[in-house]
């Protein structure tokens, strides 16, 4: 029995312990653990009779060593069986009732065998000899019976006892497990607590206001700093009631609709509310709807936030940026301004080869013996000049039109010798000498190649102005293209009149000019544009003279 | 247009395809533009009018070449690389090459065509050209550059003519043409009426001249002042 408890009190205490187990009531434990009591009980007999065997053993000696004893002192019948009911007592304090009922039986014949006349045998002529085997065994069977009776009176108290004592134990290791889930639960309470003093610090500190509204969707419940104005004002009321752009965005509005019908989480929906002094105010919200535990819907639960500010920044960066690229439009329509003469030249010097080979065209065909070879030659130098024409225009207008920012895989080298043959006649013109050092199998950059052509024009024409004030017969400028670490370099190296170290930050700078026509927006844009493509421009001089402009662009993978 | 430029191809071309008469008479252009493009069509156009045309791309070039010695005219980019045309055109007076230049210019800038005509261009057109114009121009700076030849050669003979008189016969000479009679010069000479007759026949039948006008004109054009 010992060896059993362990496990079932283990159990039990399990059973109490369990939490989710806790309405089931402590007795409904102990009946079970009574019922494995009983199951344990049935193994008894099993295990028993080993020990009946020993006990019927023990008995059968003591019965022989009696018997021998009382042969050996040549007792009468009378004292033997009184001798043997002394012994049947005694055993019967250690053996069971079968036994004795057996070594009963073996004491009939061991009397009338060894002690009643005849002697060797089981008969019995004396009828006196047979009213005492008769007493003995009716004694017998009474002093067992007795015996037997006080014993399972006594084993019955004792098995109850026992029985009570493992219950109380039981009860014991419940209480405890109990006390300790009830600290157990003091702990999570406090926790519980702590934690929702937290969320309550949160919310008191946070801009972010909390709101619940029911399933009328009216607002039931929200914090103090809700929509800037006194929570009372809107308790009761929708988020529509309050709403700026219901018609304006109606849409927008129909979607929310749908998505609380539809019961569905929402997240950082935006619209324009009063606020609490009747300004307008963007307010943010996101909201999950809110089941009770019959899975009926109680309505939403969620947060809202003031994003005016983050709103109107929003649009400032955009209107910023429209004005940037109309800037950035301007300064290039002006140094195209700068090439009128130079452009112009560039388009009518086609024309007037176009023009000329017309003529001598017509007149090889005119001729009495019209020269066709020559006629076919002229035409196609006409073809040819004429797309030189059209690409200067195609050029000009490129740069000149206002597009809207258009990033595509840019190969610099490209970039840059389209934007000399605009610069040509520019730079012949000043006699100035150009080199170019263009590196190969440079990678591709994302970029705007309209926007990129006007920083290389922009420093071509720089470079041109400073090597004309330089005021010197040799004019050189370079422009060479590089891989850099991670992406592309060009510079712009130019032999001219240099620029004072102590100014070359100030040249990136706004209505920073040198030029009496000049509007001092051309190293700035450039910048600005240089810097919208991740690169970084700069200017270092030159040696023994001039200076060096110079832009890095990094090539971005692919979503750079 | 077509009827307008038919007739007149058709000569320049009959003269090309003649090829009888000689490179003098034809004439030379020169071009010297820095546009390849350019210069292919006007060496096309005015070779198709039976025009012989040598182009160049820059001033140096130009000056680098051996030039035929024949009439002919040059037809230059205002604007080039280098030397510009302008100072191309004072360069080509210092060095005494009489062409006559015709500028073209790809945009009629008033002060630099004052400046070219001044300094003697023939024309001044502006791109693309108009075919007529060139050809006239041309033209006349060919006819224009025959004539100052043939100047240059009657004066080199009768510089000539000049050389060969003796001392005394040219001191006859620059008195007769101020008009004087035999006898004051002989006075003036102190020689006699009749000396001075012989020498005045000697200096007509040397200068070739066939009266006293034209022995005026002679001198006129040698720049040998009437003596008072």
């Amino acid at each position: 029995m010992k060896e059993q408890t362990p496990p079932v009190i283990e159990f039990l205490s399990h059973d109490v312990l369990r939490r989710d187990h806790k309405d089931h009531s402590l007795l409904s434990s102990i009946g079970r653990q009574i019922g494995s009591f009983i199951k344990w009980k049935r193994v008894k007999p099993h295990k028993e009779l080993l020990n009946q065997a020993n006990y019927l053993l023990l008995g059968l000696i003591a019965l022989a060593t009696v018997t021998g004893l009382c042969f050996l002192l040549d007792a009468p019948l009378a004292s033997a069986a009184f001798t043997y009911l002394v012994l049947l007592v005694l055993l019967s304090l250690v053996t069971n009732f079968r036994s004795l009922i057996v070594l009963s039986c073996v004491g009939v014949c061991c009397l009338s065998y060894f002690f009643a006349a005849p002697i060797y045998s089981l008969r019995v002529d004396d009828p006196q000899d047979l009213s005492t085997i008769g007493a003995f065994v009716i004694t017998s069977l009474i002093v067992n019976f007795l015996v037997m009776r006080v014993r399972a009176e006594q084993r019955d108290r004792i098995a109850t006892c026992e029985l009570l004592r493992d219950t109380n134990q039981r009860l014991a290791t419940a209480n405890a497990a109990l006390r300790n889930e009830n600290a157990e639960r003091g702990r999570a309470e406090a926790a519980l607590r702590e934690s929702e003093a937290k969320l309550r610090d949160y919310a008191a500190t946070a801009s972010d206001w909390l709101w619940e509204i029911g399933p009328d969707y009216k607002f039931t419940q929200l914090t103090g700093n809700a929509f800037g104005s006194h929570p009372a004002d809107r308790i009761g009321t929708a988020c529509w009631d309050h709403a700026l752009d219901r018609d304006t965005e109606s849409e927008k509005w129909r979607r929310l609709r749908a998505t609380l019908d539809s019961r569905k989480l929402f997240r950082d929906f935006v619209y324009c509310a009063v606020g609490g002094d009747g300004a307008p105010i963007y307010v943010k919200a996101s909201g999950k709807p809110v089941f009770d535990c019959d899975g009926e819907f109680r309505g939403y639960r969620g947060t809202g936030a003031d994003v005016t500010a983050e709103i109107r920044a929003d649009r400032a960066e955009t209107e910023l940026r429209k004005v940037q690229s109309r800037l950035a439009h301007v300064s290039r329509v002006t140094t195209l301004g700068e090439l009128t003469a130079s452009l112009a030249h560039e388009v009518n010097q086609p024309l007037a080869g176009v023009v000329s080979s017309a003529d001598a065209c017509l007149h090889w065909l005119a001729a009495k013996l019209p020269n066709v070879d020559k006629a076919r030659r002229a035409t196609e130098r006409i073809l040819r000049d004429a797309k030189r024409a059209s690409d200067v225009v195609a050029r000009v207008r490129d740069l000149a039109k206002k597009a809207p920012l258009q990033r595509t895989w840019v190969d610099i080298n490209e970039t840059v010798e389209e934007t000399i043959s605009l610069a040509t006649r520019e730079l012949s013109q000043n006699n100035v000498s150009l080199e170019t050092q263009l590196a190969e199998n440079l990678p591709q950059i994302l970029a705007d190649r309209i926007q990129l052509q006007q920083v290389i024009l922009n420093l071509i024409i720089n470079a041109c102005e400073a090597l004309t004030a330089a005021d010197d017969e040799f004019r050189k400028l370079s422009i060479s293209t590089a891989r850099e670490m991670d992406g592309v370099a060009l510079t712009v190296r130019d032999t001219g009149v240099g620029i004072d170290p102590q100014q070359i930050e100030t040249l990136f700078e706004a209505f920073h000019t040198t030029k009496p026509g000049g509007m001092g927006m051309g190293l700035a844009v450039s910048r600005s544009i240089i810097e919208g493509h991740g690169g970084r421009l700069w200017a270092e001089p030159n040696e023994p003279r001039g200076a060096i402009f110079k832009f890095t662009i990094p090539s971005k993978k692919e979503n750079g | 247009m077509e009827n307008h430029h038919q007739p007149q191809s058709q000569r320049h071309l009959a003269r090309a395809n003649g090829a009888s008469l000689s490179t003098d008479e034809q004439g030379i252009v020169f071009i010297v533009d820095d546009d390849a493009s350019v210069r292919a069509a006007l060496e096309d156009l005015l070779g198709s009018i039976g025009l012989n045309v040598q182009s160049f791309g820059t001033v140096q070039e130009f000056l680098d070449s051996k030039r035929p010695d024949v009439s002919g005219c040059i037809v230059l980019d205002v604007r080039l690389p280098g030397t510009s045309g302008l100072e191309f055109q004072k360069l080509l007076a210092r060095s005494e090459i009489n062409l006559p230049i015709i500028f073209i210019s790809g945009h009629s800038d008033v002060s630099i065509s004052v400046q070219a005509m001044k300094l003697g261009a023939i024309e001044f057109l502006t791109k693309p050209l108009r075919e007529q114009e060139l050809v006239d121009a041309v033209q006349f700076g060919i006819t224009r550059d025959r004539a100052r030849r043939q100047e240059v050669r009657r004066l080199a003979g009768l510089k000539e003519r000049l050389q060969s008189l003796t001392p005394r016969e040219r001191e006859v000479f620059e008195l007769v043409i101020t008009g004087r009679q035999s006898k004051v010069i002989a006075a003036d000479l102190k020689l006699s009426v009749m000396t001075v007759k012989v020498h005045r026949s000697h200096v007509m039948r040397k200068m070739g001249a066939k009266s006293l006008i034209d022995l005026a004109r002679m001198a006129n054009s040698l720049g040998i002042p009437a003596q008072d």
